[in-house]
């Protein structure tokens, strides 16, 4: 017992000396925290900063993200939080009845409806969401004679079928006005746009199933509803060109291990034991093989329920390319483009053979993400009110193959305050008029 | 800096307590000195070389002073060693309140408003001003020996684990200690242990129960505030009902005291980690049957300061009157109000504690004596929360009104399960801040904080302490941290 001060000094200075390394070099490898955050980059020191204090206080910030053993001390006190108190920290997320997760602007929807967080004139928007169902609808129409088939998938959210374990209401009022959803859907029938609406479907699903269609602990839909999902999707996408793909054979299903992205929403809480097991059910995809079959080419621009769909697909056997969009903004799934910034935006479209606008009923609103508008001020000209010639679309194309021009053509743009796309239009017709 | 920072916890305290124990005793002082330096030079870079050349002064005055045989120049010396300090405090405390008192006159009397630029408020000014005027005092006084050696003033002026939030520490309490102290690994892990209780009271409790008085009052420090929330802040009190309002200042009553209590025994527990025995600063104000007790029990080393350096030399209880004896206490109270902050709201507060105090001493305590124990406790627990109304509240009309919205008895029901972490934490405040009334409470109490532990307890307690510095961390770290699944657009 003599020996205790020296293992005590041993162990404290251990202490110290461990957490401060961890926190410089992160020597031990430990679960990372779930989630996606903006990181605070490394504060620069300069006098100016160091007086004022923003030094010290980015510093702070730096640190409280960097600190030894954060995953741990964060993980142990989510914990105790929502042992103790069934809490969360994770602003994003409420929970429901009987434990049941909801991404917070889900429960928003459910109860005001996502469009009145843009404007509070629903007159506006309804423009707005006619502007967007008519240009589709063009869009559609041009593009098939290009050979490419455009299509909107309608996915529910996770409120509009579990409504039931949603948590009170105590925030929000709702305002009278036609949903996203309801007014896309009344628009696409009087005009004809492709769509499929997953949304009555899943609501038909819901009491015919023994499985769940949205897990109790994630957002999206299940693993198992959207493969069963997808099946449709690609079934829809032959009916529309009368293309053959490839079938594929759904296995029994089976309960099994939570697999991505069934647990997204508990995975966010970042405790350090699982909410309560809970069966999550699954079923092994196999291809069919046919060597008649075709690979298409499909680009995906929407939300994230296309994850689910990635995660469950071999996609590279079944398409020859299949970039994903994310809210026409990153591109996943493409070797050669990372961003829709920096892509040959026609030659993308004409190369697809579909063009899925896979949206949930949360984020429909904001239908295309600017791609329907973008692709439209290419191909379609507002003067004449008709599709752009042939020569202009090459002329587009050249453009876009051109680097230097294409730079030139940004400059302008920026110049004149108006899109890339735009411009380069503006100047493709120019340039073929002229030349005549 | 403060200690419920990462920066401290995570950078400053590790490699501060390896250098210090690193370096051979004699030079520890040294390492302790250029830490403290640095600690506040990172939190208040443009006041170190006011705050330093302020030190060096002080020294070289106080060194004259005991020099001259000149009674009188004695007595200038002492003045200007003082001056300097008090003058430093009221610049940058006062100045802004001082000059928006003249402008609002000067307004009135129809005169253009005078011009000056917003003094920024050092951190610790008070605490840091405080001790050097005991340090002069007292060898005025020839309480003790001057400091022989530069280095060891600085260190008892900058020492940074009291140097922000106190406890004032009085220059004969530690002259000694810094010169020469002892402490065995015992008096080190106990140190680690009071630190950690701190770390945990503040983070644990106070941070938890004030950011619910923050969503129910608005923020303080109402210097800092738009026009435009001021005016929040307003609309909020005005419409706020009965029960949130209650909830609101019994909250605020036990935030202030976990917080405030917390860091005073962060400041202990490091100060014994390195040997020194820093004066207790709170012995559970809560349970005082008197409010002349609860001075005695709340922000210890303030009062005694208030008494040794404004209250005997106003002549004390040894005056001639009745009435100069009560205007001396209630003086000192106000003083003690505008040293709170520099509001009206402050002063407001210092002169009721006052007139309460003198209350007390005229019949309140009298009064409590006879209806008992536990009585007197609520009695003036009660007259403390409502007096916290002018704390919190940092403009009078609106405190005014937040008190008319106390007693406007519109009570709504409240729910323990609207907000289960918040009442819990009340509940543990409210059990931790009266425990000490039963044997039971005593008696845990000094087992905790005063009594020596067997080895058997010191690893059960280095147990706790680790997890709970780890645990606080996480407490400390988790609030901001509201990951997304994806990056949206």
């Amino acid at each position: 017992m003599k020996r205790l001060p020296n293992i005590f000094r041993f162990v404290t200075v251990a202490f110290f000396l461990i957490l401060m390394l961890q926190t410089a070099f992160q020597f031990i490898s430990l679960k990372s925290l779930k989630g996606f955050t903006n990181k605070k980059e490394a504060p620069k020191f300069t006098y100016e900063n160091y007086v004022k204090g923003t030094f010290q206080k980015d510093f702070e910030a730096y640190n409280k993200e960097r600190f030894g053993f954060r995953e741990w001390s964060l993980r142990l006190y989510n914990q105790y939080i929502w042992s103790c108190y069934h809490k969360t920290h994770n602003g994003w997320i409420d929970i429901g009845k009987d434990d049941w997760l909801y991404e917070s602007e889900f429960v928003r929807d459910h109860y005001e409806s996502m469009m009145y967080k843009y404007t509070s004139d629903s007159t506006e928007m309804k423009r707005r969401f006619d502007e967007t169902a008519e240009n589709l609808f063009k869009l559609q129409e041009i593009l098939k004679t290009h050979g490419t088939y455009i299509f909107v998938n309608m996915i529910p959210g996770k409120d509009v079928i579990y409504p039931e374990y949603l948590p009170e209401n105590t925030k929000y009022t709702h305002t009278d006005g036609i949903h996203a959803y309801d007014y896309y859907k009344k628009r696409f029938d009087e005009l004809g746009v492709n769509y499929i609406d997953n949304v009555e479907w899943f609501k038909h699903l819901k009491g015919t199933v023994d499985y769940p269609l949205f897990p109790k602990t994630g957002t999206h839909w299940s693993n198992l509803a959207a493969t069963y999902a997808f099946d449709s999707i690609m079934r829809y996408m032959e009916s529309l060109n009368g293309m053959n793909m490839l079938n594929v054979n759904i296995g029994e299903k089976y309960a099994g291990k939570v697999r991505e992205p069934d647990d997204d929403l508990e995975q966010l809480f970042n405790l350090a034991l699982p909410i309560r097991p809970n069966k999550h059910y699954y079923a092994d995809v196999t291809i069919i093989p046919d060597t008649t079959a075709v690979k298409p080419t499909l680009i995906t621009i929407g939300d994230s329920y296309f994850w689910t769909i990635s995660y469950n697909f071999k996609l590279k056997q079944l398409f020859t390319r299949y970039p994903y969009w994310y809210y026409n903004s990153t591109i996943y799934f493409d070797p050669d483009n990372n961003s829709t910034k920096d892509i040959n935006l026609l030659q993308e479209i004409f190369n697809a053979d579909y063009i899925m606008l896979n949206y949930c009923t949360v984020q429909l609103y904001k239908l295309g993400n600017g791609f329907i508008e973008n692709a439209m001020t290419l191909l379609y000209d507002e003067e004449t009110q008709a599709p752009v010639s042939q020569e202009v679309i090459n002329m587009i194309q050249h453009i876009y193959s051109d680097k230097n021009w294409l730079n030139d053509i940004k400059t302008k743009a920026e110049k004149n305050k108006i899109s890339l796309e735009r411009q380069v239009a503006l100047d493709a017709k120019w340039m073929i008029n002229n030349q005549q | 800096m403060v200690f419920s920072s990462n920066i401290f916890l995570m950078c400053f305290l590790p490699i501060f307590l390896a250098a210090y124990f690193l370096t051979p005793r004699k030079w520890r002082n040294y390492t302790l000195l250029l830490a403290s330096i640095l600690f506040y030079a990172f939190g208040a870079p443009e006041f170190i070389v006011q705050l330093l050349v302020s030190i060096v002064a002080n020294f070289y005055l106080v060194k004259w002073m005991v020099k001259t045989d000149n009674q009188l120049l004695k007595k200038i010396l002492c003045g200007l060693s003082v001056a300097i300090s008090i003058g430093l405090l009221f610049y940058y405390k006062y100045g802004n309140f001082t000059m928006q008192n003249i402008n609002y006159v000067l307004g009135w009397v129809h005169v253009e408003p005078m011009k000056w630029v917003k003094i920024l408020l050092p951190i610790g000014i008070s605490f840091f001003s405080f001790q050097s005027v005991t340090y002069t005092l007292d060898t005025y006084r020839n309480v003790n020996e001057p400091m022989q050696k530069l280095t060891d003033y600085m260190l008892y002026i900058v020492m940074f684990p009291q140097l922000i939030a106190g406890p004032i520490i009085r220059y004969c309490d530690i002259a000694d200690q810094i010169r020469d102290r002892q402490a065995d690994y015992a008096d080190r892990l106990q140190g680690f242990y009071r630190f950690v209780l701190g770390l945990a009271k503040k983070v644990l409790i106070a941070d938890v129960i004030g950011f619910q008085v923050d969503k129910i009052l608005g923020p303080s420090n109402y210097d800092v505030l738009t026009s435009q929330q001021l005016a929040d802040i307003a609309t909020k009190i005005a419409n706020i009902d009965s029960s949130m309002a209650w909830i609101a200042i019994l909250a605020f009553t036990f935030q202030i005291y976990f917080d405030f209590a917390g860091y005073s025994d962060m400041a202990i527990g490091l100060g014994r980690m390195m040997g020194f025995k820093f004066p207790e600063n709170f012995d559970n104000p809560y349970v005082s049957t008197t409010i002349s007790e609860f001075w005695r029990r709340w922000h210890q080393t303030f009062s005694v300061f208030i008494k040794n350096y404004l209250y005997f030399p106003l002549g004390g209880s040894r005056v001639k009157t009745e009435g100069r004896k009560y205007f001396n206490l209630w003086f000192c109270f106000l003083m003690s109000g505008l040293w709170h902050g520099a509001a009206w709201n402050f002063v407001v507060y210092g002169a009721l504690q006052g007139i309460f105090i003198c209350a007390d001493k005229l019949f309140l305590r009298k009064f409590n004596e006879r209806i008992g124990r536990i009585p007197a406790v609520i009695c003036t627990f009660a007259i403390i929360v409502l007096t916290r109304c002018f704390f919190r509240i940092e403009r009078i009309d609106l405190s005014w009104l937040f008190i008319k919205r106390l007693f406007a008895f519109e009570f709504t029901p409240v729910r323990f399960a609207d907000n289960p972490h918040f009442f819990t934490m009340m509940i543990v405040a409210a059990i931790f801040s009266f425990i000490t009334m039963t044997r039971f409470g005593l008696r845990w109490q000094d087992k905790v904080y005063f009594t020596e532990y067997n080895q058997r307890q010191h690893i059960i307690a280095f147990a706790l302490a680790i997890f709970g510095f780890i645990f606080c961390l996480g407490a400390l770290n988790s609030s901001g941290f509201s990951p997304f699944i994806y990056f949206r657009f």
